[in-house]
């Protein structure tokens, strides 16, 4: 068996005429990624088909070195947090992960060990002999997270982990995928909430219409979209004065007063720009309180791509721009992290 | 990370089965078959000993043919199988058995297995019962018919176990009716045809009964569409359906890409 991986090559998968996901092209490696991307995008259509639960129309998906659709090998190094809210709710909770770990391969006692284990580490001890039927969304979500990794899996693929939990579960939860990120394992992670992505990891997929719009590190994507104007936002005591001496730097394109302490620059050449605001500051001896890019967040990146995906969908300009940001991928961080 | 490497065929289908088994156990379903097997256990009981001219025999007859050939042979494994892929992929708990290195091979055996196991118990005891409530007053008919019980037992099971196949089948091809299509199956196909000249030799009831040795009236001209098929051949011509239908489950189970979650 390879290394732990995940490769996709030329995936497209259509229901009818629907079409899930487009020419998906990927290769990840240990470490966190983020899938992100709006509903209908075709993450949980990307995760199953990794998962082996179902096959590409088009295009080929390698895990660990292996084709995953009904391939015991593969699903062996597989886990997955599946999105929906369904368990066995007859069962307690020891007794579901440990039937998981059983039909993982492992003994009797082993399998209970484990089960036990699993689920103390995302903090349901106490929990583990109640039934499943009477658990809160919270619970059962780490329930799920506790099958899912009971067979320490190479691939971890979360949909939607942290629906449903409190703060606490979700510190649990985050907790757990670090220290499994940081034994080799390849977890793919999948959410709305964008900042706790950005709290785990900054290699990121972002997928919209079932292409990947984007994929690599979060600062590395921003560095890519060269025509998306940069936005400095800077907070100090004389903003309109600042404003009126960068103005006429080049690459600016835009100038907007947010209040009477707070500037925003638009720049198409953020080096020039950040240079010259360093200069007329430090030339004009302004008081700054902060100098910040609004744009760095991954909230920001994702509707900027989202809208430009679907500005250009169904046109020339939509292959340009998908096959533009997966050529730049490889440099961007795709080939694993650091 | 360390896997364990990927059980055997055996220990597969062994870990489904009792899986299986237990939500079976813990479920609702059980509880109905008990209680439906119980009701036509004191039914025939009641009617053993309060209807006085009846002969033991043909209560036996009765009981065994109105409340098991046509009745618990198809609810037992209608209720135990039918939705054993269904309700899974349906209540879309399905992806954490398909997600293991088990193979659909396996899920498909065990579940089936878990299933029928149950089934075939409950028609068991509740013949063993019939039997009894039947004979215990005369102990000297109780050896006598131990055959002609042995042989109802062989039907009753062959049909739950070709059942439960035919169930197995048509609740994975048609997840989303998977109680229909099997109740309609069997209702039609199975129950009704057996009591249709020609027809009935689709029936896997009709042969079940020639296992038992019962025998229809039927007028002297359809007599003459009758065919005398023997007891083995029965046997045999139940248990090659039961293979051909188990193992149309198992490949439609092995290529589904089912749903299990949103697209």
């Amino acid at each position: 068996m390879s290394d732990v991986s995940v490769r996709a090559v030329r995936v497209s998968k259509w229901y009818g005429k629907v079409t899930a996901l487009q020419e998906v092209s990927l290769h990840l490696e240990p470490g966190v990624w983020g899938l992100l991307g709006p509903n209908g995008s075709g993450k949980t259509t990307f995760m199953r088909i990794i998962a082996g639960q179902m096959q590409p129309n088009l295009g080929e998906v390698r895990v660990c070195g292996v084709k995953p659709f009904g391939n015991v090998e593969a699903l062996r190094r597989i886990g997955l947090c599946p999105e929906a809210d369904a368990m066995y709710d007859e069962l307690t909770g020891l007794e579901f992960v440990t039937a998981m770990a059983r039909l993982s391969g492992y003994g009797k006692s082993e399998a209970s060990d484990r089960a036990a284990a699993s689920l103390s580490a995302f903090g349901l001890a106490d929990a583990q002999d109640r039934k499943i039927g009477g658990y809160s969304r919270g619970m059962r979500q780490r329930a799920k997270l506790a099958q899912c990794v009971v067979h320490e899996p190479d691939v971890l693929l979360l949909d939607e982990p942290l629906t449903g939990t409190d703060p606490t579960s979700r510190a649990v939860i985050l907790d757990q995928i670090r220290q499994r990120a940081n034994a080799g394992a390849l977890v793919l992670f999948s959410t709305h909430v964008l900042h706790e992505v950005e709290a785990l990891t900054d290699q990121v997929l972002l997928i919209a219409r079932g292409q990947v719009v984007a994929q690599g590190r979060v600062h590395e994507i921003r560095d890519l979209l060269e025509e998306h104007p940069h936005h400095i936002r800077v907070v100090c005591d004389r903003a309109r004065e600042l404003a009126a001496r960068v103005l006429m730097t080049s690459g600016i394109v835009g100038v907007r007063g947010l209040s009477d302490h707070t500037v925003e620059f638009e720049s198409v050449d953020p080096d020039t720009t950040y240079t010259s605001i360093a200069t007329a500051l430090a030339q004009g001896a302004f008081n700054v309180s902060s100098i910040t890019s609004p744009d760095a967040t991954l909230e920001a990146l994702f509707h900027y791509l989202v809208e430009r995906g679907s500005r250009g969908a169904g046109t020339g300009s939509d292959a340009e721009i998908g096959s533009g940001m997966r050529s730049a991928a490889p440099t961007s961080g795709a080939g694993g992290p650091s | 990370m360390s896997a364990p490497p990927v059980p055997s065929f055996f220990a597969s289908t062994a870990n489904v089965f009792r899986f299986q088994l237990l939500r079976i156990v813990r479920g609702r379903k059980l509880r109905f078959g008990v209680i439906a097997v119980l009701l036509v256990v004191i039914g025939t009981a009641v009617a053993r000993f309060t209807g006085g001219a009846a002969h033991p025999e043909q209560v036996f007859e009765t009981g065994v043919r109105t409340g098991f050939m046509h009745m618990l042979v198809y609810l037992l494994p209608f209720l135990f199988i039918s939705g054993t892929i269904a309700e899974e992929v349906e209540s879309r708990t399905f992806t954490f058995i398909a997600l293991r290195p088990t193979g659909r091979f396996a899920l498909t055996t065990g579940k089936y297995g878990a299933g029928v196991a149950v089934a075939t118990a409950l028609i068991t005891a509740g013949l063993v019962l019939l039997f009894l409530c039947c004979f215990i007053t005369t102990p000297a008919l109780l050896g006598e018919h131990i055959k002609e019980f042995l042989r109802v037992l062989l039907a009753c099971l062959l049909l739950v176990w070709a059942y439960g196949a035919m169930c197995m089948m048509w609740g994975a091809l048609a997840v989303e009716a998977a109680g229909i299509v099997s109740a309609l199956y069997l209702g039609v196909v199975e129950f009704a045809f057996s009591y249709v000249p020609l027809l009935k030799f689709i029936s896997m009831n009709h042969y079940a009964t020639a296992i038992a040795g019962y025998h229809d009236d039927v007028s002297e001209m359809l007599q003459r569409l009758e065919l005398d098929v023997p007891a083995a051949l029965c046997v045999v011509i139940i248990v090659v359906v039961t293979a051909l239908f188990y193992g149309l489950a198992a490949l439609v189970v092995s290529a589904s890409e089912y749903r299990t979650s949103k697209a």
